[in-house]
């Protein structure tokens, strides 16, 4: 019998003891893993949600940038306005690709536990998205969808959770006692966008009492790098505005994260000093009940470093067999975990934010690895020291 | 490879793993939800606590269809329930459905009571969102307490045993009517009162 065979059936020995210490491992680098691969897809989902968006800049009345910004990302309502004609303002600055305007409006509606988004928009949105897509011909959605004051378009979710299916059919909206008619419904985009009703944007004024106020002008450049320049160049020519690079805005989310993270790693490190330290005292006992056992080793042959090796070696199984366990626990339950985390992270996107990322998998093999052999060391020593006069004279 | 007492116990832990995540993925899979339990509960049944039952229409879609006489829509081949407990015995059973309006989804929420030796039948009926021109007579107590004490077995045809709430609102008096009878008849073929 060689020392991994006699290692594994050690272990066997002591079923639960041996399957309690797995599972805290297990659970460890379960949650060591999630953190890991939930961190990189955080940013990266965030990185794709703001590149999808297909805007450079955001224009918005002055106030809390941020604030503004994740409103209009979250859906929220800004209740400062710019003009109209600030956004062809804005389109004739050079480097201003598309500028397009729109008026956001939320109806809060508590008693029915929900918010319906109205977005004020014209071609120019349509021209600005220009991934979306209509559901059922795959066409690409232009302003003529909004030409008659009484269109909505309505995103993919906003068409299922009222049951619209086709165009044609007609929407009340109770709230300003208007009827509007479907003129097209968008394919899933996986963002905000899906949730909203889209109203032509001199319709939206109208009914919102908000004739010639826009709440954002969403900006594309014709070169993303003219962002700062065309940036200074908005600030000068609209005092009252805030203007949003992107970039900035991920740069701040991804700070807020990053300090939530620190203090999420440190409870992870608590919880993996504990598991190592469950495995040492794991190990530490076996080696006290067997010093007998060792002893005859001793007797017939084994040397110290056999000894050594042997008990090294089932710790080694201990926390690798737990690791293991632990990684696809991980990956089993990621949606799951994801949908719990989701709910405590700022601003979290739209889309997975968990996959199976093998540079976090092999981070969470070396980290368990290395707390395998540092909680091994010791009862492996003490083991290994063992006299075999004196052992197998133990009881 | 584990030895075979072990593997036993791995495979039973991600078993459990798997069938604890269940729930939150088919949670998706109905479109209505209950929007305020907590309110709805005591105005039916004067206060409670509820459990959440999930089920799947499965090999009753074929029966189910047959008695509401039509087909069930992708989102209604699985339907939550929700019975209420008060003072340690079941009262009822709530459920909710999203039906398809003239003007928009119109959400139904139902109060089901079971009586020994009787079937189920309608305790109250609200309107939790609508869409619609006339939703203050689809939403009136006149038009909803006529399905109070109706039964899987009933009609519930506007213009039969049912009057339209308005003459405007044809549609969507037959729509909250059809709600009513897909959930009275799901919940007497899937046994839901023995769940």
């Amino acid at each position: 019998m060689n020392l991994t065979n006699l290692a594994m059936k050690n272990l066997r020995r002591r079923p639960a003891r041996t399957l309690l210490t797995m599972t805290s491992v297990a659970v460890s680098v379960a949650v060591l893993f999630s953190l890991l691969t939930f961190n990189s897809g955080y940013q990266k989902a965030l990185r794709q949600q703001l590149q999808q968006m297909g805007v450079h800049l955001m224009v918005v009345p002055i106030g809390c940038p941020y604030e503004a910004a994740s409103l209009v990302l979250q859906g929220g309502e800004i209740e400062n306005y710019l003009e109209s004609d600030v956004a062809d303002r804005i389109a004739a600055l050079e480097g201003v690709a598309i500028a397009a305007p729109s008026l956001m409006h939320a109806v809060v509606k508590p008693d029915e536990g929900r918010t319906d988004i109205y977005l004020g928009i014209d071609g120019r949105t349509f021209e600005l998205k220009n991934w979306w897509r209509l559901e059922g011909s795959g066409a690409v959605p232009t302003g003529d969808l909004l030409a008659q004051p009484n269109a909505v378009v309505l995103g993919y979710d906003a068409a299922l959770i009222e049951k619209r299916e086709e165009i044609g059919e007609k929407l009340w909206v109770p709230e300003i006692e208007s009827e509007f008619t479907v003129s097209g419904i968008l394919e899933a985009t996986g963002s905000q966008d899906d949730g909203f009703f889209y109203l032509p944007l001199t319709t939206a004024q109208r009914k919102f009492n908000q004739v010639g106020k826009i709440t954002a002008v969403q900006v594309r450049l014709t070169d993303p790098s003219l962002a700062s320049g065309v940036a200074e160049g908005l600030e000068a020519m609209l005092p009252n505005a805030e203007i949003i690079r992107m970039e900035e805005l991920l740069g701040s989310m991804t700070a807020l994260m990053d300090s939530a993270r620190a203090l999420i790693f440190a409870i992870v490190a608590v919880a993996i000093t504990i598991s190592a330290l469950g495995v040492l005292n794991t190990m530490l006992m076996s080696v006290f009940e067997r010093t007998r056992e060792i002893g005859v080793l001793r007797a017939t042959g084994a040397g110290r470093l056999h000894i050594f090796s042997l008990i090294w070696s089932e710790t080694l199984g201990l926390t690798l067999v737990g690791g293991a366990a632990g990684l696809v626990l991980a990956v089993v339950g990621a949606r799951g975990v994801e949908a719990v985390i989701k709910r405590f992270v700022p601003m979290a996107p739209q889309g997975a934010m968990t996959s199976f990322d093998p540079r976090s998998a092999m981070i969470c093999i070396i980290a368990i690895l290395g707390v395998g052999l540092f909680a091994g060391i010791y009862p492996a020593l003490r083991a290994a020291s063992v006299r075999t006069i004196q052992a197998l004279r133990s009881e | 490879m584990l030895p075979k007492g072990y593997r036993r116990s791995y495979v039973a832990l991600l078993l459990a793993t798997v069938l604890a995540l269940v729930p939150l993925s088919t949670a998706l899979a109905s479109l209505c939800v209950w929007r305020n339990p907590d309110a709805d509960i005591k105005e039916f049944f004067g206060g409670g606590k509820y459990r959440t039952v999930l089920e799947r229409v499965g090999s009753k879609k074929t029966k189910i269809e047959k008695r509401i006489g039509q087909k069930l829509d992708s989102d209604e081949l699985q339907l939550k329930f929700w019975p209420v407990i008060k003072d340690g015995q079941r009262v009822g059973t709530v459920a909710s459905h999203l039906g398809k309006g003239d003007y928009g989804a119109i959400e139904v929420v139902v109060a089901i009571v079971d009586p020994p030796d009787a079937p189920a039948k309608i305790k109250a009926v609200k309107i939790q969102r609508d869409r619609e021109r006339y939703r203050s007579a689809l939403r009136s107590a006149t038009f909803l307490d006529q399905f109070k004490g109706k039964q899987a077995n009933s009609k519930l045809q506007v213009g039969e045993d049912i009057k339209e709430a308005h003459p405007g609102a044809v549609k969507g008096s037959k729509v909250v009517a059809l709600s009513v009878k897909k959930l009275l008849v799901a919940y007497e073929e899937l046994n839901i009162g023995t769940k």
